[in-house]
């Protein structure tokens, strides 16, 4: 390996406090990249069939890719993986952490935790020197206060990655996080890290990441910063980030209103990014290596929090103010801030608040079962069941196992309104009239996420309500994309998706980074093997596959919306079935969404081949 | 004809929408009755760079900058977002 990769891989026993430093294989580098591609072809191979989740015998990966932490826009991402606690299959997230950039210098492409530790630990990364330390004083910390700890004793840029009170007390809708307010792995990686009694990692290097040819990575660099700065919506983009997405939803009514009842919601403008940058916005904050920072940091001004900043973007606050009836964006905040602190996922946590409240209000939960007035638009009880959920208290700790348990233990038809994929929350986009952006959600590799895929510009800009074949193509291209480079390259999307920043950079980039010379048909090929991997670990898991595994929730299909110009809007099941056996077909695999014989040859799969077999019945 | 606008048009008109009275016209044609900075941020003359939409519906589908456009439709403008 020439550059791009350190070509080593940290792994940590926790059971036994010793590490190894390992090789990373170059051609399992050359075919999978790393972040996710590492991940999932580590899982596959490492993980033995049909593990707890939550036993020492998962792997928690900390993985970067061959353009992490390299002086190039947006390149400080990590994806962090494991089994999932929530949806009993495959589970990742990225998040922007200086602790990319630290693992990187210190030498190393990803950090394999496995085990447990016997009493509440951290690992600190130095360089060469590696160390599992008691947590003690540690443990119970919000990841506010735990941040502020270790940058006390280690310093303002080491990297930081740690978990809150929901990841200690496996709550499986918990994050890691990072830097007060970043946070990542959505399917349960807080548990995950919390389960092996892991708080903390600290990571600090003082190496030079290898590069093929330094020089042009700098020259490369300098022009790729330019060109983004250039961009025409560049200043609109670093004052609301992703917050003008509140706007932009209500207008196509895709805002999550009332637990994905409605897509646009009255109070819409007290919760956007215009709202957000005039009243409330106090500070910018962008993760390492990027030029178009989208941190919004703002301050609360009244309620219990009245006075603290916290980091607000699209996702957590439809989430947690349309979705749950809130237009106070001071409350809607104040949510935020707890779920941050709390270590909780914010989608998550407003998907299961809307879930109880919805209860409530079809009679299928009381309010005395959960002890809590919830009322759509009642912000203190929400922030109180919230409470609930992270101390897993009373009907907070059914809550706490995610909406699809949840329903399970409710019964009475709650199925029909937990709003999920695979047992993964629904993230902050309602596809009552996005059948395109549904197939994204029941096609995303962990669950309801819209990292793999975000369709829904593409159905406002040429239509929406189209089912057909063009645009499956269009989607599994873009999930190859997002979902496939990005997530293993691993780099932030959002140049490429926010601003047009071209994606012929990127071969260039690896180019003079790695000294290899990938095409985008390559990097495409290298995303189909991901996918198909990944879709064979899930099989794996659950023992067998069924397409309704790959269908998004049940109330899009049958509760059409009422309010809005979009009124009277719900996907069509024959339709949407339509599309997902075309998706199947053009991703090589069979009918039930089983990968084929002939695809997983054509990927370098083969070994994959027997596993399966001896669990479902492969087609040609 | 009422013309609504979001993101960064909007900010760069100073308001949320605008009607304008044109009798029947081609969408090129309303474009151009916008200030410069707004038209080149929707349009290259050529293609739309923006996301636009004629009483809901996609501009594109309707025969894009060559779209007719009467007294009561509505045309909406808006940035192409990523979902972050």
């Amino acid at each position: 390996m020439r550059g791009g990769w350190t070509g080593k891989v940290l792994r940590v026993d926790l059971s036994r406090k010793k590490f190894v430093v390992q090789d990373l294989d170059p051609k399992v580098a050359v075919d999978f990249l790393g972040g996710r591609g590492l991940a999932i072809k580590t899982l596959w191979e490492e993980l033995p069939r049909g593990i707890d989740p939550l036993s020492p015998n998962n792997l928690l990966i900390f993985a970067t890719g061959p353009l992490t932490g390299i002086p190039l826009p947006s390149s400080g991402k990590m994806v962090i993986a494991a089994k999932s606690p929530l949806t009993g299959g495959y589970g990742d997230g990225n998040i922007g952490t200086k602790a990319s950039v630290q693992l990187k210098k210190a030498g190393y492409d990803a950090v394999i935790v496995s085990g447990r530790a016997d009493e509440p630990s951290m690992i600190v990364i130095d360089d060469d020197m590696v160390e599992v330390k008691p947590a003690k004083d540690l443990w119970g910390l919000d990841t506010y206060k735990a941040q502020d700890e270790l940058e006390s004793q280690y310093g303002k840029n080491a990297g930081i990655l740690v978990i809150g009170p929901a990841g200690e007390r496996l709550v499986k809708i918990s994050v890691v996080t990072s830097e007060k307010g970043r946070a990542g792995g959505r399917p349960g990686m807080g548990a995950v890290m919390g389960s092996k009694n892991l708080k903390a990692l600290v990571i600090r290097g003082s190496k030079d990441i290898p590069l093929d040819n330094p020089k042009e990575v700098a020259r490369l660099g300098g022009e790729a910063y330019k060109d983004i700065k250039s961009k025409e919506n560049y200043d609109f983009w670093v004052r609301q980030g992703t917050m003008f997405t509140v706007e932009w939803a209500n207008e196509n009514s895709a805002l999550p209103t009332y637990n994905f009842s409605e897509g646009v919601f009255d109070g819409f403008d007290k919760i956007g990014g215009n709202a957000m940058e005039k009243i409330y916005k106090v500070a910018q904050k962008g993760c390492p290596n990027c030029n178009m920072p989208c941190g919004n940091i703002t301050e609360i001004k009244e309620g219990p929090y009245q006075g603290r900043r916290t980091e607000v973007d699209y996702e957590n606050i439809a989430m947690n103010g349309s979705n749950l009836g809130i237009d106070n964006m001071n409350w809607v905040m104040t949510l935020n801030l707890f779920s941050d602190e709390m270590g909780l996922d914010a989608i998550s946590m407003g998907s299961a608040l809307a879930f109880a409240t919805e209860a409530v209000h079809r009679g299928i939960l009381s309010k005395d079962e959960v002890g809590v007035d919830l009322e759509w638009g009642n912000a203190p009880a929400m922030l109180e069941m919230a409470r609930k959920i992270a101390n897993k208290e009373g009907f907070g700790a059914v809550l706490a196992e995610g909406v699809a348990y949840a329903a399970s233990k409710l019964g009475n038809g709650a199925d029909k309104f937990a709003m999920h994929v695979k047992g993964l929350e629904t993230s902050a986009y309602d596809c009552h009239a996005y059948i395109g952006m549904a197939l994204a959600y029941g096609t995303s590799p962990i669950g309801a996420h819209h990292k793999d895929a975000w369709f829904i510009s593409i159905e406002v800009r040429e239509g929406r309500g189209v089912a057909s074949k063009e645009r499956v193509e269009k989607l599994i291209w873009m999930q190859n994309v997002r979902g496939g480079f990005f997530e293993s390259a691993v780099a932030c999307r959002l140049p490429w998706i926010e601003l047009g920043f071209d994606l012929e950079w990127y071969t260039k980039f690896l180019k003079a980074a790695t000294g290899l010379e990938y095409t985008w048909d390559d990097l495409y090929k290298i995303s189909n093997r991901v996918y198909t991997l990944i879709r064979a670990f899930w099989i794996r898991e659950k023992g067998g596959w069924s397409r309704s595994l790959d269908y998004p929730p049940a109330k899009w299909f049958e509760e059409p919306l009422t309010k809005g110009p979009l009124a009277g809007a719900k996907l069509d099941r024959d339709a949407y079935d339509r599309m997902l056996s075309w998706y199947y077909e053009l991703r090589g695999w069979d009918e039930k969404g089983i990968p084929r014989k002939s695809t997983l040859r054509s990927l370098g799969l083969e070994e994959v081949i027997p596993k399966l077999e001896s669990i479902v019945s492969l087609t040609e | 004809m009422k013309l609504r606008l979001l993101g960064k048009p909007r900010e760069l008109l100073g308001k949320k929408e605008l009607d304008l009275d044109l009798g029947r016209a081609t969408l090129r044609e309303v474009l151009e009755a916008l200030p410069k900075e707004v038209r080149e941020l929707v349009t290259d003359g050529r293609r739309f760079k923006m996301i636009v939409l004629i009483n809901g519906v996609s501009a594109e589908s309707r025969g894009g900058l060559d779209a007719e456009i009467g007294p009561d439709d509505e045309i909406t403008i808006m940035p192409e977002v990523g979902g972050g």
